[in-house]
């Protein structure tokens, strides 16, 4: 009469397994179709709007109003097949993306710029098959986040220009996966947060002879801080009514890391070049902390991602075809943050190689419509000593395309 | 200078081109699988032979939903057998599959044993040949087994899983006409169970039917039995099982003896003592009597809990019948003592025969493992899943109390799979028990509302049928 007592009251340990959060090299470099065109490198010469992403200092060599607007269309693809003799291979299922970006830049004769952009340089998504064997870790994951950065620039002689900016942070993250208990009703327990943060960025623009620029910029760390998030579970057939399964409130703080970029340019007369380094400080990245509440319950859970710092190599360069085309190509090699032992299914990351080409049209002299394509290879990454105990290989490819429109005034 | 810095621009290009075609070589997209190494076994035609473990019984049925996760299925996987076969049976599967239909009780029942076989038209034996309620006597009997579908076995499972004599008219003749590379055995937990099930009243001794199969007569079977497998399959390897303690399993194990007062979950104290329960038991010259459980060593079997719901085995002071719960649902010390004796004589056989045998025959000691989890539980080291013996919310055992759940079955199977390693240096790797599926039935909704927990003694008939066998000889 009574063990069933004890029972009821150990139901209680079915363990809520919410352990696992968004995670990895999440950020995105996409935020121009001219710059993703040649493969981002462009910091040395930063001579458009997305100045005030890559480089705000190249507001001052920009001429009267600009206007700019676009987007990055993503589609990535990865499939997942577990380690051992007989295994099966899961694809995920297919998602896209399109983070926009828009910018209005003003600069004046004496050196002066001013601008304000908007763009996701942090965002991820993936979507897993609910049924598929990872299905505890994640079924879903969503990090958005759009930078509204205000930016200001002065050129001294056309030699030398700083550009500095502050930044404001708002993001949504949602997470979802399977809860593990004893029973075949597995529910589905769904995070979902809203938060902001706040940033700086700056930049320096070098000229010491016409052909050749030398740029700088960094953009600081900003916390996503998320108070008010949500807990829900969904699925719950038979399990309704547990207390474990109570709607819960979450908060959290999702670190958006410091990168900077360092770069030189070479501009003939119809063509130009650029090699850059990008470092991304994402040992920003050691735990993520989640303090879930439920009722008079909380929890609290540290999900391990002991990220390394990383770096990214680009080269791309552009050639004037006519007064009206430009064509434009680049490269890049991205060097992934995650440790194996922490590579989760949240986030397949790998060591990346951006192949990218572009066009820029000008249809009239005010008007211009940049467009690019990337090719985003991963390498293959085998994990044999995932810390939580879910060992495979990840292949990921990805697809871009970009768009921007400029209207000069 | 102009020339110069275009002559550098391209000289810095061509460096990191250089540096990007480099690494990709390693862009490239190529299948990886751990191929397990077999060390000196050979795992190209394995069978199993076994019980209802085996075969992969849960929750008091043999369904397909459950076969998937038996444990020769996840030691097939991890070894990579490839045409590994199974007599699947459609869910809810045959036995009467148990369920929760509501939690806050819980209630369960069982669901009509409607499943139908998937696999049957196999022209050869299935590689897991396990047969729920089989006997060491029933793997080398090789007369009719399409006869124990009826009385006084009523067990269906023989038909289902050998189905043809032509195949071979025994579990040992059709493990055999597969011309195995590698042989499980894992037999005799049935020797002891019918009797231990049945609270001491139905046995599989031949002179008495109503105690273990005697350990002389077991010795015969299981020497037999290995005997003809060792001549009969000359180059295969061996892993061999021994049998758990009945004290490691739910079954046994969930209901005190004594009086619990249901309102703080703690044992009723009168007088500075425990309440033992009413029971039907047996004195000291075998007579049985109604009397007071032993609080230290008698057992009380899972089905009498709808009893004590009743009130029956609960004295009138307080509050129940004051009529004791039969003899069928309990284990008093004396059966306890003939039910340890009976598996030390069977492990000590087992033992013996993968002592006679070192380099052919491993030896998987069921005994300590399951008496370990029932002490200590299991703890993922990677993920923190934990399981223990614990009634429904340990995640081990399944509604049954006896059989274990997928996650269970994944445990089982490392257990086959690191004596493998051992004795034959192989490199099978283990089964990941935190990624399978929870697999205890819970009904979509609750229906009805109940305090206290509910299990009706149907739900468990026809399970405990299957392996209390008498008159079989």
């Amino acid at each position: 009469m009574a063990s069933m007592r004890r029972v009821l009251a150990s139901l209680a340990v079915i363990a809520v397994s919410v352990s696992t959060a968004f995670a990895g090299g999440y950020q995105l470099n996409e935020t121009g179709a001219k710059a993703t065109a040649m493969g981002g490198a462009f910091v040395a010469r930063a001579d458009d709007p997305s100045a005030i992403f890559f480089n705000p200092a190249g507001l001052s060599y920009l001429k009267g109003l600009n206007v700019m607007l676009g987007g990055e269309l993503i589609l990535p693809s990865t499939t997942f097949r577990s380690l051992g003799p007989i295994s099966t291979q899961t694809n995920m299922n297919s998602i896209s993306f399109f983070p926009p970006n828009a910018y209005v830049t003003y600069s004046m004769d004496n050196g002066l710029g001013f601008g304000v952009g908007l763009f996701t340089p942090y965002g991820l998504g993936t979507d897993w098959p609910t049924n598929w064997p990872g299905n505890t870790i994640v079924t879903k994951i969503t990090l958005q986040s759009f930078y509204i950065n205000p930016t200001i620039s002065y050129s001294y002689k056309n030699m030398v220009s700083i550009g500095v900016g502050f930044d404001y942070v708002l993001g949504s993250v949602e997470l979802a996966q399977r809860v593990a208990t004893p029973f075949t009703t597995e529910p589905t327990a769904t995070l979902k947060g809203n938060g902001n943060g706040s940033s700086f960025n700056f930049g320096i623009l070098i000229t010491p002879v016409k052909e050749i620029s030398l740029g700088f910029s960094y953009r600081g760390r900003a916390n996503l801080k998320a108070t008010d998030g949500t807990l829900s579970f969904s699925g719950l057939g038979g399990l309704a009514g547990q207390s474990q399964f109570a709607d819960g409130t979450v908060s959290t703080s999702v670190p958006l890391p410091a990168t900077w970029f360092l770069g030189v340019a070479y501009k003939g007369d119809r063509y130009s070049i650029e090699a850059d380094y990008q470092w991304v400080g994402w040992n920003a990245y050691t735990s993520l902390n989640l303090n879930i509440a439920q009722g008079s319950t909380t929890t609290e859970k540290s999900i391990v991602g002991d990220y390394n710092n990383s770096y990214i190599l680009r080269l791309g360069g552009d050639y004037k075809i006519s007064e009206v085309f430009t064509a434009r190509a680049g490269v890049f090699y991205d060097k992934n943050p995650i440790p194996d032992m922490y590579l989760e299914p949240l986030l397949p990351d790998a060591d990346r190689l951006g192949l990218n080409v572009g066009v820029g049209v000008n249809v009239t002299n005010k008007l211009t419509i940049d467009a690019s394509y990337m090719f985003l290879p991963f390498k293959q990454r085998t994990i044999t000593n995932s810390a939580i105990g879910f060992n495979g290989t990840y292949n990921t490819t990805a697809n871009l395309l970009g768009i921007d429109i400029s209207y000069r005034l | 200078m102009k020339s110069f810095y275009s002559r550098a621009a391209i000289i810095l290009s061509i460096a990191v081109v250089a540096f990007i075609v480099a690494s990709c070589n390693s862009f490239k997209k190529t299948p990886v699988s751990v191929a397990p190494q077999p060390g000196s076994a050979n795992f190209s035609t394995t069978v199993f032979l076994g019980n209802s473990l085996t075969a992969g019984y849960q929750s008091g049925a043999l369904y397909e939903s459950a076969q998937k996760y038996s444990y020769p299925a996840d030691i097939a996987k991890e070894a990579g057998i490839a045409n590994f076969e199974q007599p699947l049976i459609s869910d809810p599967g045959i036995g009467g599959l148990l369920e929760i239909t509501n939690l806050s009780g819980p209630v369960i029942t069982a669901l009509p044993s409607s499943g139908q076989p998937l696999n049957s038209t196999l022209s050869r034996p299935y590689n897991n040949l396990g047969v729920p309620g089989a006997l060491v006597y029933d793997m080398i009997d090789t007369s009719n087994f399409a006869a124990k579908a009826g009385p006084p076995r009523d067990n269906p499972f023989f038909q289902i899983v050998l189905r043809n004599a032509a195949l071979g008219n025994s579990p040992v003749a059709q493990a055999l006409a597969l011309h195995p590379t590698f042989i499980s055995v894992w037999i005799g937990a049935n020797d002891v169970l019918g009797y231990a099930t049945s609270g001491g009243t139905i046995g599989t001794d031949p002179a008495t039917h109503s105690l273990p199969t005697d350990i002389p007569t077991f010795t015969y079977l299981y020497t037999t039995m290995m005997n003809a497998l060792l001549a009969g399959a000359p180059n295969a390897k061996f892993v061999v099982a021994n049998i758990p303690d009945v004290d490691a399993i739910p079954f046994f194990n969930t209901i005190p003896p004594i009086v619990i007062n249901p309102a703080t979950d703690a044992p009723v104290i009168v007088n500075g003592s425990p309440v033992p329960l009413l029971v039907m038991r047996h004195d000291a010259n075998g007579n049985l009597y109604a009397g007071q459980a032993n609080p230290l060593y008698d057992k009380i079997l899972l089905p009498a809990l709808s009893l004590e719901l009743e009130g029956v085995g609960i004295p009138t002071e307080l509050g129940g019948k004051g009529t004791p719960l039969p003899d069928s649902l309990v284990l008093d010390s004396a059966e306890v003592s003939k039910v340890q004796t009976a598996i030390t004589g069977y492990n000590s056989v087992i033992q013996s025969v993968a002592t006679a045998n070192p380099t052919r025959v491993a030896l998987v000691n069921a005994y300590s493992v399951f008496n370990n989890f029932a002490a200590n539980g299991y703890t993922d080291p990677a993920t923190g899943v934990h399981l223990t013996d614990s009634y429904i919310t340990g995640g081990f055992f399944g509604l049954d109390g006896i059989h274990p759940t997928d996650q269970g079955y994944g445990y089982v199977a490392n257990m086959f799979i690191k004596a493998i390693n051992t004795t034959f240096g192989a490199n099978l790797s283990q089964v990941n028990l935190a990624y399978l599926p929870g697999s205890i039935q819970l009904a979509k909704s609750s229906s009805t509302q109940s305090k206290w927990p509910v299990i009706p003694l149907s739900a468990w008939g026809k399970m405990l049928k299957i392996f209390q066998v008498s008159n079989m000889y």
